[in-house]
């Protein structure tokens, strides 16, 4: 989840209306950026992704200024003809590519510090950490239109890259720059590198790690070259129509670039008075809606009982009439429409193997036992090693961030025998019970494994014995209608000779050596069995 | 009542302990026969009557507390280095990387301050003095090995206390409290006198009952506000308690309770969900994988989901615009969210209202904290039904967490891949007067809905539970629930 930092001042004057702290929180809150905090002038706004345009200061400012009703209805945004072109040439790693130019450009700090922020913000979350799109911004005054993109050799071509103190080949910026070294993974096994250079082959940028010093922006600089490259046209596109606006609000004049193939392009979507009533529940005419969907930024107009939008390039996320509709309910004002006694008759029902463990916990509480709860993931050494058992079959996990959580749990003892550990210092007798899920490897199911209920009991005091913990399996075993049938077995982390398996389970008194891997230092005599 | 007739069996036996000469609380206790509790209890009560004196004689004790002992058995982290010095010179870094950085910055400390080594440009070269303890035990091993055992400080040598001392907090010192009791003059007159110490009965046996030697026995009182050893109850673990309080509720409203593998295929974690497979949710940081694939769905299924993605099939949507890998679809995961199970139950809906449940674990690739867990419960209702919309949800979210205890409930939008319209359901915090976020809600894409085969609307809800039972439970850690401290859990 992106989070953006606003100031509240800069934001005003974007909006072009002071509005008390307190309340332009509240409608932000309620257009659905929900802000996160409020720290003296600096909010901090929670952007949901699907609303990227949001990412900008800017773009906050004019969604609030049709939402408070200030400026309703789309904001037009026109490029003017182009001055510059460039020439894209296939570039196979990184496919897509478009410019735009902002021309005076009024730099100031609020402009730089938003201009850092949606970029970071964008690269992050929209442009899946660069790989999927990367922008670049550049002082157009410091290079040589016409500009080329094309991909190029590692040692071809050098350049100063920003920060830095020296000219660098593009191996060289992917192994010594800070950005090359960060963010070399996307161009991992790529042979010809994507560039950006001007007319005297002096390099721009080199996508999507870092620019060149000699283009950066500074506060001196008046007419900015944007570009943005990536992988899915539609993603690079949008990417470059949220920072045009943003230069756009700023003051800036707009401009194509000629070959970049970037155009501002509205969209359609069109709803009616019946698919509104059926999704929200309340009657809206399609006049109504129109004009709530001006709120939002949208052009609408009706046409009898349904409206048709037309949606800003920036929103990308109208994929369907239900995110129409969703914009006429966020207007509309989540708090006024009006909650209905939902009236859906229909019979509940507990799992049935819910309903047994249920079962089984009640009864096990009755026998003053703890009910206990761990954790499923677990590792080798616990449930193996420690247990002196062989390492069985198991599902295993691909990519755990850590060692103590490398596979799903089996069975239950091994956790409980932990908790016992874990609780050595507290008054006993310790008699602890879990009723929970393992996981079996099983080739004939759905997913190659079964989610199976175990009960596992564990009772721990000195003096503890067989003969305890058969007492207890005899009486639950009545208790839910069964005969207890044991016989004669043998587990390595039981002691042999006091070992019994019967229908479902076993139980036993551990061994002593189990005892000492744990660390626990009374016996314990335990019994696991499956729920089935 | 005269003193006489007032006293206890206990303290008539303590009495004629003392008559017999004895004083240490320890003989008295042999003598007696009684657990020191109750002689302590006796002699107290003899000492407000007036009959006995009370002594107490303060001994003050030294032992080594868990970082002495470990010096002890480990031995001192300049011994450590010095064993390492033995094999030859070393530099800072590897004495680091033989020892641990910890031990090693402590070691140099001392070997310089013991003026044992001196460092020159990075180098731990030994001094002679440092050569002639390679074998030898210093000062302070010498005092370490004094001390194995707790000893009273008066039987410990100034010097070598100065030693120990000058190491930091290695050291415990305890108090014990020896108590000798004297008979008063009074207390000296009634044992002269003559004390008969017939048995008081403490326990009214069943032989007593029936034979009616109740009558003559005297049924000793009992302090009544003395305190008692704890009785431990069973309970359900406080996760349990919420997890069934909430599954009530859904069962109270009609819901029926479903489970679902928590080894999941992403098609139904995922792409049933019209998750795009470019989603940061989907990548290795967030998700579990597990080896191997999983058993594809129905192919009518996979191909309306896969149309679904790629140009929005017959659902009315422009699709994501990319092109949809089935292989990517049947990679096993730990099933991130309960939603997989309610997608799950949508695709085999068949007849309208539909109400279904879901509270079970889920997993999370996370790295454990105090705020995270890499697994943990979330809570997911859904009711599917033809007119059904936002204004019963919203219905149905206000009587739920009515249900739940809460009066004040409010609906912010929000996002979530597989709804829209969605919200936030915020309850108001009368404590903290604030509001505060519960879960999530919305009505599902028609991009899910529809490639699954059901027309009607479907009204989803859940949220995670930890936070929430913290928040109730006034926890700063939310590890506390998996730790099963007995301690915690009784008092709960």
């Amino acid at each position: 989840m992106a989070v953006i930092e606003v100031n509240y001042n800069d934001l005003c004057s974007l909006i072009g209306k002071r509005f008390k702290q307190e309340e332009l929180v509240e409608r932000i809150d309620m257009m659905g950026a929900p802000v996160d905090s409020a720290d003296g002038d600096v909010l901090r706004v929670e952007v949901f992704p699907n609303r990227p345009d949001l990412l900008s200061v800017e773009g906050l400012a004019r969604a609030l200024k049709s939402f408070t009703g200030i400026e309703k209805g789309l904001r037009k945004y026109r490029l003017a003809a182009p001055k510059i072109s460039v020439e894209v040439h296939e570039v196979k790693c990184r496919p897509f590519a478009a410019a735009a130019v902002a021309r005076n450009v009024n730099i100031t700090n609020d402009l730089i510090q938003s201009l850092m922020q949606v970029q970071e913000k964008l690269h992050d979350t929209f442009g899946r950490k660069r790989r999927k799109v990367s922008i670049g911004v550049y002082d157009m005054d410091t290079a040589k239109p016409p500009f080329t993109y094309k991909a190029v050799k590692a040692g071809e071509i050098s350049f100063v890259p920003l920060d830095y103190p020296g000219k660098l080949n593009l191996k060289e910026v992917l192994e010594k720059h800070p950005k090359g070294v960060a963010f070399a993974g996307i161009l991992d096994g790529v042979t010809e590198y994507p560039v950006w250079v001007d007319a005297n082959n002096d390099v721009l940028s080199f996508p999507p790690i870092i620019n060149s010093e000699q283009t950066r922006v500074t506060e001196r600089s008046k007419n900015l070259f944007i570009d943005v490259t990536g992988m899915d046209k539609a993603a690079v596109h949008s990417a470059l129509c949220i920072l045009v606006c943003l230069f756009a609000d700023r003051g800036a004049t707009i401009e194509a670039v000629k070959g970049a193939g970037f155009a501002l392009k509205t969209g359609k979507m069109a709803t009616s008075e019946d698919a509104i009533k059926n999704l929200l529940g309340v009657e809206v005419s399609a006049k109504d809606a129109a004009s709530l969907l001006e709120r939002m930024g949208f052009d609408a107009k009706r046409k009898g009982a349904r409206v048709e939008a037309v949606v800003p390039a920036y929103r990308t996320d109208v994929m369907h009439e239900c995110d129409l509709i969703e914009d006429i309910a966020i207007a509309y004002g989540y708090d006024k429409l009006k909650p209905r006694r939902p009236m859906f008759p229909s019979i509940g029902a507990r799992h049935p193997v819910e309903a047994r463990a249920d079962r089984l916990r009640e009864l096990l509480i009755g026998f003053s036992f703890q009910d206990i709860m761990t954790f499923m993931l677990t590792n080798e050494e616990t449930h193996y090693k420690k247990m002196r058992l062989p390492e069985g079959n198991r599902v295993r996990l691909s990519n755990a961030v850590s060692t103590e959580t490398a596979m799903v749990r089996t069975t239950l003892l091994p956790s409980m025998l932990d908790v016992l550990r874990a609780n050595k210092h507290q008054s006993y007798p310790q008699q602890l019970f879990e009723v929970g899920d393992v996981v079996i490897p099983d080739g004939n199911a759905e997913t190659g494994a079964r989610t199976v209920k175990h009960v596992c009991i564990v009772l721990a005091d000195a003096g503890m014995t067989f003969t305890r913990m058969k007492s207890v399996a005899v009486e639950l075993f009545r208790e839910l209608g069964k005969d207890l049938e044991v016989k004669p077995d043998d587990r390595p982390f039981f002691i042999t000779g006091r070992c019994a398996s019967f229908d479902g389970g076993v139980m036993g008194e551990i061994h002593p050596e189990v005892l000492n891997n744990f660390g626990i230092e009374l016996p314990v005599a335990a019994l696991e069995l499956v729920l089935t | 009542m005269s003193v006489k007739e007032s006293l206890h069996s206990h303290e008539k036996r303590i009495l004629l302990a003392l008559g017999k000469g004895l004083s240490s609380e320890e003989d008295i206790i042999a003598e007696t026969g009684l657990a020191p509790a109750s002689v302590m209890h006796a002699s107290l009560w003899l000492y407000s009557k007036g009959l006995v004196g009370v002594k107490e004689d303060h001994a003050e004790y030294l032992e080594l507390n868990d970082e002495g002992l470990e010096y002890l058995r480990k031995g001192l982290p300049e011994r450590l280095a010095l064993k390492t010095l033995k094999k030859g010179e070393l530099s800072v870094g590897d004495l680091s990387d033989s020892i641990g950085a910890d031990k090693s910055r402590i070691a140099v400390t001392w070997l310089m301050k013991k003026r044992f080594a001196v460092i020159e440009g990075g180098v731990i070269r030994l001094t002679p003095e440092g050569r002639e303890h390679l074998d030898a035990p210093t000062g302070e091993e010498k005092a370490l090995e004094a001390l194995k055992e707790r000893r009273p400080v008066s039987s410990i040598q100034k010097d070598l206390l100065k030693v120990l001392e000058s190491r930091g907090k290695i050291l415990k010192r305890s108090v014990e409290t020896k108590r000798s009791l004297s008979l008063t003059a009074e207390g000296k007159a009634l044992v002269k006198s003559g004390i008969a110490v017939e048995d008081d009965v403490n326990v009214l046996t069943p032989e007593m009952i029936k034979s009616g030697s109740w009558r003559v026995s005297k049924l000793r009182a009992y302090d009544v506000t003395a305190v008692v050893p704890r009785t431990f109850v069973g309970k359900k673990h406080p996760l349990r308690a919420t997890i069934d309080d909430i599954r009530r509720i859904f069962l109270e409203m009609g819901f029926t309770e479903i489970k679902s593998p928590i080894v999941e295929s992403a098609f139904w974690n995922f792409d049933a969900l019209f998750v795009p497979q470019d989603h940061p949710g989907r990548e290795l940081q967030d998700t579990f994988y597990v080896p191997g694939e999983a058993k594809p769905p129905a192919k009518q299924l996979v191909s309306n989901v896969k149309k679904t993605h790629e140009d929005g099939w017959k659902t009315g949507s422009t699709g994501w615009g990319y092109e949809w890998n089935a292989r990517t679809a049947l990679e096993r995961v730990l099933r991130t969210h309960t939603t997989a199970a309610t997608c799950r139950a949508l695709a085999e809906a068949k007849e309208f209202p539909e109400k279904v449940f879901c509270v079970d674990r889920v997993f999370r690739n996370e790295t454990i904290d105090y705020k995270h867990l890499a697994e943990f419960y979330q809570v997911e209702g859904i009711l599917i039904d033809k007119g059904a919309t936002l204004a019963d949800l919203f219905g149905l979210l206000e009587e739920f967490y009515t249900k739940m205890g809460y009066e004040d409930v409010r609906f912010r939008p929000a996002y979530f891949p597989y709804t829209e319209p969605s919200m936030e359901v915020e309850v108001y915090d009368a404590e903290r007067k604030q509001w505060m976020e519960l879960g999530g809600a919305g009505v599902f894409r028609p991009e899910v809905t529809k490639p699954l085969g059901v027309d009607a609307n479907v009204l989803a809800w859940g949220q995670g539970l930890e936070r929430i039972v913290m928040g109730v439970e006034g926890l700063r850690d939310i590890r506390t629930f998996y730790r099963n401290d007995l301690n915690w859990i009784r008092k709960e």
